[in-house]
């Protein structure tokens, strides 16, 4: 067994290579897993795939772990407690998020993939604030979305929203 | 290009989950994906409820319909219309919502906020409930259509017209007085209006001239009507039928009047008071008494049908605060009686002392307690206590605690003689556990006041009640008021 390695390499899925400190590639509950599944002889030897990343995804993954390397890991209690989660988003990860709407997508997906569950939060409340205080029109317009309902279904669903002295 | 709605649902599941519940039923509406992607999802429902809302005692609700009426409320609050005045239905529906949520509010006190002053008091926590309730009446509009129904409101915005009491009470008056005792900051706005209209009134002396919108007089019509003490009604605040159900209006009335006698003697600057009393849905607790000094009311208005109000009062009245002392005597468990299933909580009887506040000296202050605590069929919680005089009882009062077990709101009711004398003296009486702990036995407990209310971090909710063994050293702030006189009993020709 070797020293334990202080660098890897990921590998997005236009081949191209990055490496980074290990600290922050463990912000990845999968490539941690991974590193310690396959043991450091092999991480320091070759780069790890990630084949559902892009350079430009994995590139904003990387710098938010950078960012959040010292944060401490969420306990799965925590995690669970909707009690304590907020919808408050640093003001970092504010900035961090303006990006279009598809590479939020992106990275939201990414996160998802690697299992970094702060910055999937990050996202997923990032798109919330968009949905907030919108009309069915805004949010359409928002998301790019098509409105599928008939005539009749949109009246009925309005009256299943009314409030009526039989419910 | 990657499409909200074409996201993994864990993914859109935790989107959503950070929104809140009206955002919930707009989002449904946005297209077909979304509405069955939201509709029957309990899951959802729950995690948006959770992360809005207290975390409820029981975890089996019906997590959309709660947030769906959530948002009604939210929605029937932010647009009150002239004609919701009159929609009775619509009032039963704010009642019945407003109801459950503060039954749901958070329960246990965090041990996670310590109390904010170096004091033996208790902080009571945050509750979410509480904070949206609060903010969902925080515009005049809402309040009038919807707490201030009850037939005393009715009766100050109607002016000097005579109207018969309804009887039995109507359940519209009932629902929305019991609404605005909940609330609390009863006769907050009213109080400011009173400051002005009382100038007025006392100048012109002209009963018709207090025909204003505040409450005050009509209020003190009602707790000083001598025929409102009955055996019906236990002398107390509940309905005359004898069924011992609590009677709202009597609890409006009684924290109407003081409320406003609180304020006029600027016991405002207490904690107690000020963040119990004025902030929306606050939660404080528990304790009690009585002791009166004469007041000549002005008779001469003539014999009054039985079922009609007396006339607006703004009578000057005393208002004391006593500390009580109380400690549990003895639990008495229901007996299994196939005729009082109702009665899951013990009868817990106490005695102690108590001791004038406020640096007053009054005799009637400073007497020995005795009295019980249980629970009326209906659930909430009736305290009845005694004031013992060279060991005979002197002085009795009745009263219900607000907002029902483990409340903190504290107890509200009538102190009366304890002969059930037809002439008073009577009056309205509110108190609150303010420590568990033992101060200095028998010290001087002037000035310790601020010391031993607790503060509300803008709560609903508390600790403690009937059944809870250990409560024993428990002390009480009692507010008392009297605004004496005799013969305002029921056949008086004045």
């Amino acid at each position: 067994m070797t020293e334990k390695v202080s660098k890897v390499t990921l590998e997005s899925n236009d081949n191209v290579r990055i490496q980074i400190d290990r600290a922050v590639a463990e912000r990845s509950m999968l490539i941690k897993n991974l590193m310690e599944d396959l043991g450091d002889d092999a991480v320091a030897d070759s780069a790890i795939p990630i084949p559902n990343v892009n350079e430009q995804v994995l590139r904003k993954v990387i710098e938010w772990c950078e960012k959040h390397k010292g944060d401490p890991i969420q306990s799965a209690e925590e995690e669970n407690d909707n009690r304590k989660k907020t919808t408050e988003i640093d003001e970092w990860d504010q900035k961090f998020m303006q990006v279009d709407q598809e590479l939020l997508f992106e990275i939201i997906l990414a996160a998802n993939y690697l299992d970094i569950k702060a910055l999937l939060d990050v996202g997923c409340k990032t798109v919330a604030n968009m949905i907030k205080g919108k009309s069915p029109e805004e949010i359409r317009k928002t998301f790019n979305i098509t409105n599928d309902f008939t005539a009749e279904e949109e009246e009925q669903i309005r009256r299943e929203n009314e409030w009526a002295e039989d419910r | 290009m990657a499409l909200l709605i074409q996201l993994p649902p864990e993914i859109l599941h935790n989107i959503l989950s950070f929104v809140e519940p009206r955002d919930l039923v707009e989002a449904s509406r946005a297209c077909r994906y979304l509405y069955g992607f939201t509709k029957g999802n309990r899951a959802l429902a729950r995690d948006v409820y959770y992360r809005t809302l207290d975390a409820p005692p029981r975890s089996d609700l019906d997590w959309e319909k709660e947030l769906r009426d959530l948002v009604w409320l939210q929605r029937i609050c932010a647009n009150v219309s002239a004609e919701d005045m009159n929609h009775e239905q619509l009032l039963s529906f704010v009642y019945t919502t407003v109801a459950r949520l503060l039954q749901n509010a958070s329960h246990s006190p965090s041990a996670s906020s310590p109390p904010a002053r170096a004091t033996q008091t208790r902080t009571y926590p945050p509750s979410r409930n509480a904070a949206l309730l609060g903010s969902l009446f925080a515009s005049n509009a809402t309040r009038e259509a919807f707490l201030n129904r009850s037939f005393l409101c009715e009766r100050a915005r109607g002016g000097s017209e005579a109207r018969p009491l309804p009887n039995p009470p109507r359940r519209l008056h009932q629902q929305s007085a019991k609404l605005h005792s909940l609330y609390g900051a009863v006769g907050q706005h009213q109080h400011q209006q009173h400051q002005r209209v009382a100038h007025r009134t006392r100048s012109a002396t002209s009963a018709a001239a207090s025909s204003a919108t505040h409450l005050y007089p009509f209020a003190c019509s009602k707790v000083y009507d001598m025929r409102e003490y009955t055996p019906g009604s236990m002398w107390g605040p509940f309905m005359a039928d004898g069924t011992g159900r609590a009677d709202w209006e009597k609890v409006e009335a009684i924290l109407v009047v003081l409320r406003t006698n609180i304020g006029n003697k600027g016991l405002d600057k207490f904690d107690v008071f000020g963040s119990l009393w004025n902030a929306p849905f606050a939660g404080s607790w528990a304790g009690n008494y009585n002791d009166f000094d004469n007041y000549n009311f002005p008779i001469g208005q003539g014999r009054l049908p039985a079922n009609m109000p007396r006339p607006a009062l703004d009578v000057g009245e005393a208002t004391r605060l006593i500390l009580m002392k109380i400690a549990v005597t003895k639990i008495e468990y229901p007996i299994d009686d196939e005729n009082d299933t109702q009665q899951q909580h013990p009868i817990v009887h106490f005695s102690g002392f108590s001791r004038s506040f406020d640096g007053s000296w009054d005799e009637n202050a400073n007497s020995d307690l005795r009295g019980t605590a249980s629970m009326t069929a209906e659930g909430e919680v009736r305290w009845t206590t005694f004031s013992i005089f060279n060991g005979e009882d002197r002085w009795r009062s009745e009263g219900i605690q607000l907002g029902g077990v483990r409340s903190a709101r504290g107890v509200v009711g009538n102190w009366f003689d304890n002969g059930y004398d037809p002439h008073g003296p009577c009056g309205p009486t509110a108190f609150w556990k303010v420590s568990d702990n033992e101060p200095n036995k028998d010290g001087d407990h002037r000035g310790l006041l601020h010391g031993f209310l607790p503060t509300v971090q803008y709560g609903y909710n508390d600790e403690i009640y009937i059944d809870d063994e250990d409560f024993s050293d428990v002390e009480f702030v009692d507010v008392i008021t009297h605004g004496h006189y005799h013969g305002f009993d029921s056949d008086n020709d004045g």
